[in-house]
């Protein structure tokens, strides 16, 4: 079949770089970090006191509808974070999803798992038992979201609340892959519109695990560095947790027309793969990420060698980053040298089930501007023939540059993306 | 859309300690169906992979391995083949891990300052917990069991997820990017799930869940014809909250279930007014299967469809969001 061509028409995340692309933009141009010690919850006694939080007040970002955010970015911030960004653009996403009927548009989000902060929980536990838990938590649950009548921790609640405030859609659905799973929203909207079953899709996720709970588990996992987040490093050992949530919104050709848009980007292909390998651990051959990158290189229809930035997931881990680089040299062959690698995980810290959401704007950002950020904490880069920017930017036009996820789980997914001449 | 008129949450009845909140879990005649699965099984998982399994993810494996050796498949398909799961716990993950998490509470309430609430945290928290709760857990599983590569997802939480799985399924067959792909879910039924939906609920009479798993294989013709493999069943259409455009030539109607007999028996009451036809459910007989109930479904228009004869298949989520998915016996 002939597939319709995706354009991206709309891409805003709130995150540590900036509650906006203005603000992310300049982040990136400015080499800004935003790790700095910890305030969601106190981190004394913690090894890694430092994680890339959203530090602008987010309850003024917010709507004032009678809704207690302040207790909502407390107790769900991914859903806190969700409600920012369709808050800040509103108007504008509103006016895009209402130009299209019902039944051609969608919504495919990637979510985390629900952990709440258990510091707050335990003031509340008054019995240590199953029950007495339950109780607990649909209390806190209902103090959360009494305005939404949300079932206990129920994931589809953030797609139906854009659905309240930006209006019906066709279908929505959830992707729960961990760390790809928004980068997967995104792959699979595109396909909807791709093969004609929608000409408008909402995509994108959310996910913050900046609360003592999830954070200490997380570092009990081993993937949390100690020191400073340094991906493409030798002496790499960890990534440093962050939060985001943003959404892109996809459009078929019949869209553009309906909304009269001039696209800057479109998506060009995607690819998926699974390791089969470990729950825990990507295949050390790194034969699954380099599935999935050829996969969005084939269905692109461009060649390794036309791309010319890839956001790497880069996460500072022992087990990720080698074999992502090698797996990448492998994909690009002899165009090695003109390519540009690097991760911003150092940055904006790696944000979960929003990592892709994340990735995929600062790709955009970087489209746009053609600054191509560098690994910010790299002192001892991998040897690679690839080009890893290590401290100071790069400025070069990208025309197309691809972004990579991959997961607990074993799953890989590669986004591509190309440049539009207006 | 007004979620007030979707979900019949009543805040009053939300219990007000947890005496009470055990009572009313006694009160009802809750059945949980978690028959055994037999650890002699050929097909069991590892030892050193069931401490981050729950009952589900068990059933999962078992079921994938069944399939995947009935199909034969070469390593070279496996490779290229699309693995989508549905998960409809989401809301229930972490529940194995109460003892864990009481511990922390306990240990967290005791505690003086800050530093000795996050040591005591760290203490008690198994680095085990993050991996139970993966919610990808199950596709990581059975891809790791029976060495499926290719394209692979989960979707959640309700169970019309698995429609959504098979969907996308769908469109990259459709993108030429797969040939083949197992689809499918499962559900897991406990304590935690039960008095959700008790606050849901207009009713919790005759309440029934079960843990259970269902995948099948799908196929693109072109393929199928080419392995020379016997065709159960032809998908001839998928609608996401839209009616087919005609329902004519369906001669049976099988429908889903919801979580109570009463809100299955009007589910299924509406079904068949909708298309003027007998519906089938498996509720009165399984209870509640989740994001493993279209596998069932399947499974029963797969035996009792006669050759040329057509089903749909109906299934509708607590949201209101209902799939109606048409296959034929060729």
């Amino acid at each position: 079949m002939k597939k319709s061509r995706v354009f991206i028409v709309f891409c805003e995340t709130v995150s540590p770089l900036g509650m906006n692309g203005e603000a992310l933009n300049k982040s990136l141009i400015e080499n800004i970090s935003a790790v700095a010690p910890m305030s969601q919850f106190n981190a004394e006694g913690l090894s890694q006191p430092n994680a890339c939080e959203i530090h602008d007040e987010l309850i003024g970002f917010l709507p004032s509808d009678g809704i207690d955010w302040n207790c909502i970015a407390r107790y769900d911030r991914k859903f806190a974070l969700m409600a920012a960004v369709v808050n800040q653009h509103h108007q504008a996403l509103y006016a895009m999803v209402s130009s299209l009927p019902i039944e051609r548009r969608g919504i495919s989000l990637g979510l985390g798992a629900n952990v709440f902060p258990m510091e707050n929980i335990a003031m509340e536990v008054e019995e240590l038992t199953t029950l007495g838990l339950f109780h607990t938590l649909h209390r806190v649950n209902q103090s959360i979201h009494p305005k939404f009548n949300a079932i206990f921790n129920h994931a589809d609640l953030y797609a139906k609340y854009l659905e309240v405030r930006l209006g019906e859609v066709g279908f929505s659905k959830n992707i729960l892959t961990a760390c790809s799973s928004s980068t997967q929203a995104i792959a699979f909207a595109a396909s909807k519109i791709m093969v004609g079953d929608a000409d408008l899709m909402i995509a994108g996720g959310t996910d913050s695990i900046l609360n003592n709970f999830a954070y200490i588990s997380f570092g009990k996992l081993g993937v949390l560095t100690h020191e400073t987040c340094k991906p493409f490093d030798v002496n790499r050992n960890g990534a440093i947790a962050g939060e985001c949530a943003g959404i892109t919104v996809l459009v078929s050709e019949e869209g553009l027309k309906s909304l009269g848009l001039d696209p800057a980007f479109e998506l060009i292909g995607f690819g998926n793969s699974m390791d089969a390998y470990k729950i825990t651990a990507p295949d050390p051959s790194g034969i699954g990420i380099e599935k999935a990158m050829r996969k969005a290189i084939n269905m692109s229809g461009a060649k390794a060698s036309d791309i010319q930035y890839i956001n790497a997931h880069g996460t500072g881990t022992r087990s990720n980053d080698e074999v992502e680089l090698r797996a990448i040299e492998r994909v690009v062959g002899d165009a090695a040298p003109s390519i540009s690698v690097s991760s911003t995980k150092d940055r904006h810290g790696h944000s979960i089930a929003a990592a892709g959401i994340q990735e995929f704007h600062v790709l955009l950002a970087s489209m746009k501007s053609g600054v191509v950020p560098a690994n910010l904490n790299t002192t001892k880069p991998l040897q690679t023939n690839l080009r890893l920017p290590v401290g100071v930017n790069l400025q070069h036009e990208i025309k197309i540059g691809m972004t990579n996820n991959f997961a607990f789980g074993g799953v890989n997914c590669s986004l591509m993306v190309k440049k539009l001449t207006l | 859309m007004n979620w007030d008129n979707k979900l019949p949450l009543n805040l009053d009845v939300l219990p007000l300690n947890n005496a009470q909140t055990e009572t009313i879990f006694n009160q009802y005649t809750v059945r949980f169906r978690q028959g055994q699965i037999n650890s002699d099984h050929p097909f069991y998982p590892k030892s050193s992979d069931l401490k981050v399994m729950r009952d589900d993810t068990i059933a999962s494996v078992i079921c994938a391995q069944l399939l995947m050796d009935y199909a034969d498949f070469p390593d070279t398909v496996k490779d290229e083949m699309c693995l989508m799961v549905a998960n409809s716990n989401f809301i229930d993950n972490g529940i194995l891990d109460f003892n864990s998490i009481a511990q922390a509470i306990s240990e967290i309430q005791k505690a003086n300052t800050a530093e000795e609430k996050n040591r005591s945290l760290g203490a008690e928290v198994s680095p085990l917990i993050p991996l139970r709760t993966l919610t990808n857990g199950a596709e990581s599983f059975v891809a790791q069991y029976t060495q499926i590569k290719g394209e692979s997802t989960t979707c959640g939480s309700t169970c019309i997820s698995t429609g959504h799985a098979l969907d996308d399924a769908m469109s990259l067959f459709k993108l030429g990017v797969a040939q083949t792909a197992m689809v499918g879910g499962s559900h897991f039924a406990n304590v935690f799930s039960f008095l959700n939906h008790y606050l849901q609920l207009s009713d919790c009479e005759g309440y029934a869940e079960s843990t259970s798993a269902s995948f099948f294989l799908i196929e693109t013709a072109s393929h199928a014809n080419l392995q020379g493999r016997e065709v159960l069943l032809w998908i001839e259409n998928l609608l996401f909250n839209q009616w087919p455009a005609s329902t004519e030539k369906v001669s049976r109607v099988y429908c889903g279930g919801s979580f109570t007999q009463g809100d299955s028996d009007s589910l299924l009451l509406r079904c068949q007014k909708e298309f003027s036809i007998e519906a089938i459910t498996l509720f009165p007989f399984l209870g509640s299967l989740g994001c493993s109930e279209l596998g069932f479904l399947l499974a029963l228009a797969d035996i009792q469809l006669e050759q040329g004869e057509s089903a749909l298949i109906y299934m509708e989520d607590v949201f209101g969001a209902f799939l109606c998915l048409t296959v034929k016996k060729p």
